[in-house]
């Protein structure tokens, strides 16, 4: 690293050098759509968690009926042209959520305050990213993990049920995904890693000797930093491996400015529809250039504040679910819950946009989302919907009612499982896959 | 029964009166006694004989119908409860057991009370109990766990170990994301935990600040001072128009400035940069303007405001202040402050300024004055008003004052002689932790020995302990690995400065304290060391506790009691405010919730900014004055400045800082209950949240927070169309339902007795928020029953009552207190120290610094 350049720089700047500067071999197809999608090879499976905290105003959720024509609800409406594309799921439940601690069961099916265990995105991404820059990318509206306040920012879990922290920032994340490195830092590439290699030998010898002066249950504590140095040490070699070959450079061409995205704790600019599209449109790129195959993404946390003057709603969300059975805040809340649908339909429009082998990045996709809570902090009455994946073999039918209470697990064993993990004995409380979806 | 020995009853008798459950009687207690039911306690087997012969009974007759198989009110089931303390779940329960008996919540109100030799025979078992678990565990319970440092503990140690300050946006508390926790602070080891992404930005941190740690030659951007004289505005032909301006006049030496304001017109910026800055790069700046003022016709004291222009709002104010220096004698008005390289132009605006446009104050004055007169018939003092506008500059055919016969000395105005800005700003160069890790200076060599003997005096502060020989030898290896490849020795230093940095042995608070389970370990030293300095500074310990740690006088604790009162005289305490405090009173969460601003007027940024300090300046008054916490819960001062003055309704209070008030009789102010912050805090931004503010009061005064409500649970019921039910009235109604009847009851009257605070906090006596106006405004009602049965009528009697649970008080915070010293939830082998605890509070006027030094002293302090 070079000193002139690291006495100045900002947070933001400074992240741009962390991740650094890999590539994919295919990934000229990154060239303008379909130029080169002929080239590309078998397409490989992709899947994503989605967390909307704090419930839905789900009276105005489900749709009117069931199978594949089912009429869309007030909420639903901006799906319509996607139908096909998604199954709504009745009848899911979260029997550790409920509340607002409904965040920490969410991927694990375990209790907040309870030890905590791998989350089926990570089963996914030891399987997959081997194969990609990032094994996994969590995103989230707020930045860290949040550990320990009902405001989880991050639902992914790694074995020893740490949870992994999340970044809030588009800008970041586009640096981190396909910002080259300058020349400078090219030159003083070879030299960082050396550094960062022979640092981490050094403090992994200190752990050791330290290791040995611990009583049992510190050691255990520490066993978290062991592992740190483990995964920081892979991530080093995965950089090495990548060094020499370009980033990608997708076609930004109807994209959003990444140079001047504001991050949601950023100065007065930050405009959630804005930011709700740009951070979309980096997990559909990261997706695009293989970059990785499993992101998950807390769109809202729990207790989230946020305003929406650019919709026309007076409240922020956490206000509006305090409805009291007000009219005007349950019609705001299903205004704002559309809102989301109306991003989340971007964020579909936006995948079926990209040609994936013989088919659309969408085909080739799963998405799933659902809450920690339902409504009026009901640990039922899930707004549970998966989306996506039909080429790996899902057959949406708008809107399932499965048997009541349904464990939300269930719905991510039938993601894990098209993802090629192995089924386990159990996956968490599932009752297994949901057979009427990939029957 | 047996009866029991005289000895041992007396002993076990002066025992028992250290706990709460004795002291309010000690007639009672002894009475209690004489019938020797517990006092033989002397083994399990004793126990559990007695807890089948006399507890059980007790609990089947009052407890068992709502807290048995059927109701299991409040997650509570005591048939259940066995006499196992060793069990921790259950140890637990039992105190919650306990205290609720002794407070009089249970039975609740309307059941049959328990008697009083049944509240005695039951709390003292269970104390006993404790006790003699905690023996046999030998306190293997309340263990503390290695935990690494947060975020702010990080920040605050590389501060003090290499004397490092941080401009915004470089500190490490701005890099590292924010931490775990648990029970609401960032002080737990089973929070703060290491994911592979924060270790990777400690690397990353480690690395930025070994390169500000150590450096190569001259500061890139060395100390400049950059002074605009304000009469060379009038010479600037770009901006001769402002001048122009009746508020504004070029004077001899300067300006003068009676309305609006006055920019740097790129005549400030750093040589030799193109940009419009004063900072080429991220770092301090000191502020310089040189003012004097007149004061206006009714002693108003000008008040200008320096800001930049900038991207974020939030960093655009420089500094404010009022001008009391004289126009004749004009001085410096200086701040120090922290700039990135994005800001622009300056700015000097006058902020209590006098509009002289026609139509505005002063003019209008004569406007209405003239209305007033004409109205009352008087033309002649209506003619004499007119020619006397016209003859003062504000009237005739002009649309603007006339500058010839306007009276200026009637307006507040200032001068403006210059304004200096210098930096970027440099403690010294090269920095202080330059010279100290590179001690030889000149002398300097590039060889490995020099390296040894850097680290070998560095690792002991960085790692906050003695360093054995073999442990440096990791870091050497990469220094020499680094020398071997060509890099620089200040380089390859700065590696090493990074490994030490990333190292476990400095990221956390290790203890290793050669002990087991049965023998808990006292810790040595420069253990102890390290607790105090993370407790009160959150941060490493200085070098007048490194030399008592060496002189091993830490272990007394007579000498740490002497330590504990210099850290507290330093300013580093002002972190354990920062640290404790906010967590305590939760004023991070005071904001969450906008108040709606139509509803709310009064309401603003300032206000807003006073509400979440003021409690953070309560405490901090307390500390500093050695006043009694017990002001928390009622007070006859509060601490505010003029905006919350205002907002209370008290006079006398001017300027922005906050400081100690005595209240006028008549305030309902005094105390947390009666902040504003607080009632903000427990609101939704349109309507009081009684439940909230009751979940709260509980939370921080008494650390007794009701369980969360179970899943499931709906909204409070809907206030039906056209029905307009208050908040109050809602609740009660919610009340009615059985499954919500529990819990609601002993919670909503702390709410409910709040109710005279809206949702900024204003005192009413009305309803107000919602749909709430004009004759639809019903009154107040604020009258409820405590869970213990007594009952009040208003706030003040409420808070009377709340100032009769004093020990409640005391032992909540003592348990909060005990938490945020030792990074984990007080246990139940706790119960000894908090008791003390909270009998040495008592003893010693309740002052935080008796609560702060019963926890110092106490075992738990310095056992791992």
């Amino acid at each position: 690293m070079n000193i002139q350049t690291l006495k100045r720089l900002d947070r933001r700047t400074f992240l741009r050098g962390t991740g650094t500067c890999l590539a994919l071999p295919w990934l000229q197809a990154m060239m303008p759509q379909g130029v080169s999608a002929a080239s590309t090879p078998s397409p490989v499976p992709r899947m994503g968690m989605f967390y909307f905290g704090t419930g839905m105003n789900m009276r105005q959720f489900y749709p009117d009926g069931f199978g594949i024509g089912a009429g869309m609800s007030r909420i639903l409406k901006p799906l319509e042209k996607h139908r096909g594309q998604f199954t709504v799921l009745s009848g899911t439940w979260l029997n550790k959520g409920g509340g607002h601690d409904g965040a920490y069961p969410f991927s694990t099916s375990i209790a907040r305050g309870e030890k905590q265990t791998i989350s089926p995105d990570q089963l996914a991404a030891e399987l997959h990213g081997k194969h990609t820059r990032f094994p996994s990318l969590q995103f989230s509206v707020k930045r860290g993990t949040g550990f320990g306040s009902q405001v989880l920012a991050t639902i992914s879990w790694n074995r020893q049920g740490v949870p992994l922290a999340a970044e809030n920032d588009p800008q970041t994340i586009f640096n981190q995904l396909f910002r080259s490195a300058d020349e400078q830092q090219k030159v003083r590439q070879s030299d960082e890693f050396r550094q960062r290699g022979s640092v981490l030998d050094a403090i992994l010898s200190d752990a050791r000797l330290l290791q040995g002066k611990l009583g049992q249950t510190d050691r255990q504590q520490l066993d978290q930093y062991f592992n740190s140095i483990r995964e920081v040490e892979l991530t080093l070699r995965r950089e090495i491996d990548w060094a020499d070959r370009p980033k990608p450079e997708p076609n930004l061409n109807g994209f959003g400015d990444y140079e001047k995205a504001v991050s949601p704790e950023g100065n007065g600019k930050f405009v959630y529809d804005t930011y709700a599209k740009l951070m979309y449109d980096l997990i559909a790129l990261a997706f695009q250039t293989d970059s990785t195959r499993v992101t998950t993404y807390v769109v809202r946390t729990e207790l989230a504040g946020g305003v929406y003057p650019e919709f026309g709603v007076s409240k922020g969300y956490h206000e509006l679910t305090h409805h009291g059975n007000d009219p005007k805040n349950l019609e705001e809340l299903a205004k704002v819950d559309s809102v989301y649908m109306q991003h989340w339909s971007y964020f579909l429009d936006r995948l079926a946009s990209i040609r994936d082998g013989d088919g659309t990045l969408l085909d080739h996709t799963m998405l799933g989302f659902s809450s920690g809570m339902g409504i009026g902090h009901s640990k039922d009455v899930l707004p549970t919907v998966l989306s996506g994946g039909g080429r790996l073999g899902l057959r949406h039918q708008t809107h399932l009612q499965l048997k009541e209470n349904t464990p939300l697990s269930s719905v991510w064993q039938t993601m894990i499982e098209k993802m090629g993990v192995e089924p386990a004995d159990t996956l968490q409380d599932s009752t297994g896959v949901i057979g009427e979806l990939v029957g | 029964m047996t009866p029991c020995p005289m000895t041992l009853r007396r002993k076990t008798c002066q025992k028992v009166r250290q706990t709460t459950a004795c002291t309010r009687n000690r007639a009672r207690v002894l009475a209690t006694f004489a019938t020797c039911v517990l006092l033989i306690v002397t083994s399990a087997v004793a126990r559990a004989d007695l807890f089948e012969s006399e507890i059980v009974p007790v609990l089947r007759e009052h407890c068992l119908r709502c807290h048995g198989q059927e109701k299991a009110e409040g997650r509570l089931r005591v048939d259940r409860l066995t006499s196992d303390f060793a069990e921790l779940e259950n140890a637990r329960q039992w105190i919650e057991v306990r205290n609720v008996i002794n407070l009089g919540e249970m039975p609740p109100d309307g059941e049959q009370r328990l008697p009083v030799d049944a509240i005695d025979k039951v709390s003292h078992w269970i104390t006993t109990g404790l006790r003699a678990a905690e023996r046999a565990r030998g306190g293997a319970g309340g263990r503390v766990l290695l935990r690494r440092m947060n975020r702010h503990e990080y920040t605050n140690t590389i501060a003090d170990l290499l004397a490092m300050k941080f401009p915004n946006g470089e500190s490490p508390l701005d890099v590292l994301p924010p931490d775990g926790t648990a029970v609401g602070f960032d002080k737990v080891s089973s929070a703060l935990l290491l994911d592979p992404s924060l270790m990777s930005q400690y690397y990353e941190v480690a690395r930025r600040i070994a390169h500000r740690a150590i450096v190569d030659g001259p500061p890139e951007f060395p100390t400049e001072t950059m002074r605009m004289e304000f009469e060379d505005i009038a010479d600037s032909t770009a901006i001769g128009y402002l001048v122009t301006r009746l508020g504004m006049k070029p004077m001899p030496g300067g300006l003068q400035l009676i309305e609006g304001g006055t920019r740097s017109f790129g005549m400030l910026r750093y040589p030799g940069r193109r940009d419009n800055n004063v900072a080429p790069v991220n770092g301090f700046y000191r502020f310089t303007i040189r003012a004097g003022a007149a004061l206006g016709a009714n002693g108003e004291v000008p008040r200008i405001v320096l800001s930049q222009s900038h991207p974020d709002d939030a960093a655009r104010t420089v500094m404010e202040f009022d001008v009391t220096a004289s126009w004749d004698k004009p001085t410096e008005y200086t701040v120090t402050i922290s700039r990135d390289t994005l800001g622009g132009e300056l700015s000097v605006r006058m902020l209590n300024e006098v509009s002289l446009y026609m139509g505005q104050r002063p003019g209008e004055n004569f406007m209405r004055r003239n209305g007033e007169v004409g109205k009352d018939g008087n033309f002649t003092e209506t003619l004499r008003l007119a020619g006397r506008k016209v003859a003062e500059g504000w009237g005739g055919e002009r649309s603007t004052p006339d500058p010839e016969k306007l009276d200026v000395t009637k307006y507040p105005r200032v001068f403006l002689d210059y304004l200096q800005v210098e930096g970027p700003l440099y403690d010294q160069w090269p920095p202080k932790s330059h010279t100290t890790l590179l001690f030889r200076g000149k002398q300097e060599t590039n060889d490995l020995s020099y390296a040894r003997e850097i680290f070998t005096r560095f690792l002991p502060r960085a790692w906050r302990r003695p360093i054995a020989d073999p442990e440096v030898e990791p870091i050497l290896k990469v220094v020499q690995n680094e020398l071997d490849n060509g890099e620089t020795f200040r380089e390859a230093i700065r590696v090493g400065l990074s490994v030490a940095l990333t190292s476990p042995n400095f990221l956390y608070l290790v203890e290793t304290p050669a002990g087991d389970d049965a023998n808990p370990a006292t810790l040595n030293g420069f253990e102890i060391a390290s607790r105090l300095s993370y407790f009160l500074w959150s941060s490493m310990p200085d070098d007048e506790l490194f030399r008592a740690a060496n002189a091993g006088e830490l272990n007394d604790p007579a000498k740490r009691m002497v330590q504990v009162d210099r850290m507290l005289a330093d300013p580093k305490a002002a972190r354990f405010v920062d640290g404790f405090a906010r967590q305590w009173l939760h004023t991070d969460t005071f904001l969450n919730f906008a108040p709606d601003k139509y509803l709310y007027k009064d309401y603003d940024e300032k206000l807003a900014e006073a509400v979440v300090r003021e409690p953070l300046e309560f405490f901090r008054t307390i500390l500093r004055d050695d006043l009694s916490l017990l002001n928390f819960i009622d007070s006859d001062f509060v601490v505010i400045n003029s905006r919350l003055a205002r907002h209370y309704g008290i006079d006398g209070v001017e300027g922005e800082e906050f400081r100690k008030v005595s209240l006028p009789a008549d305030s309902p102010r005094g105390g947390l209950m009666a902040m504003a912050g607080v009632h903000q805090a427990g609101s939704d931004g349109s309507r009081t949240k009684p439940v909230s503010r009751a979940v709260y009061l509980r939370e921080v005064l008494f650390n007794n927070p009701p369980d969360p409500p179970p899943p499931n649970v709906g909204e409070v019921e809907p206030n039906i169309k056209g029905q307009r039910l208050t908040v109050r009235d809602r609740l009660l109604q919610h009340q009615q339902i059985e499954a919500c009847a529990a819990c609601h009851r002993s919670l909503d009257p702390y709410g409910l007795a709040l109710e005279n605070f809206n949702v900024i906090g204003a005192w009413r006596d009305q309803q107000d928020g919602e749909d709430f106006r004009g004759n639809n405004r019903p009154p107040i009602v604020t009258s409820g029953k405590l869970p213990n049965g007594l009952e009040f009528r208003d706030f003040d009697e409420f808070r009377g009552l709340m100032a009769k649970q004093h020990d409640r008080f005391r032992r909540g915070l003592a348990e909060k207190l005990l938490l945020y010293a030792l990074g984990r939830p007080a246990e139940p082998s706790d119960d000894d120290t908090i008791t003390l605890a909270v009998a040495d509070m008592k003893a010693d006027d309740d002052t935080i610094r008796s609560l702060i030094k019963s926890l110092v002293s106490s075992k738990a302090f310095v056992s791992k």
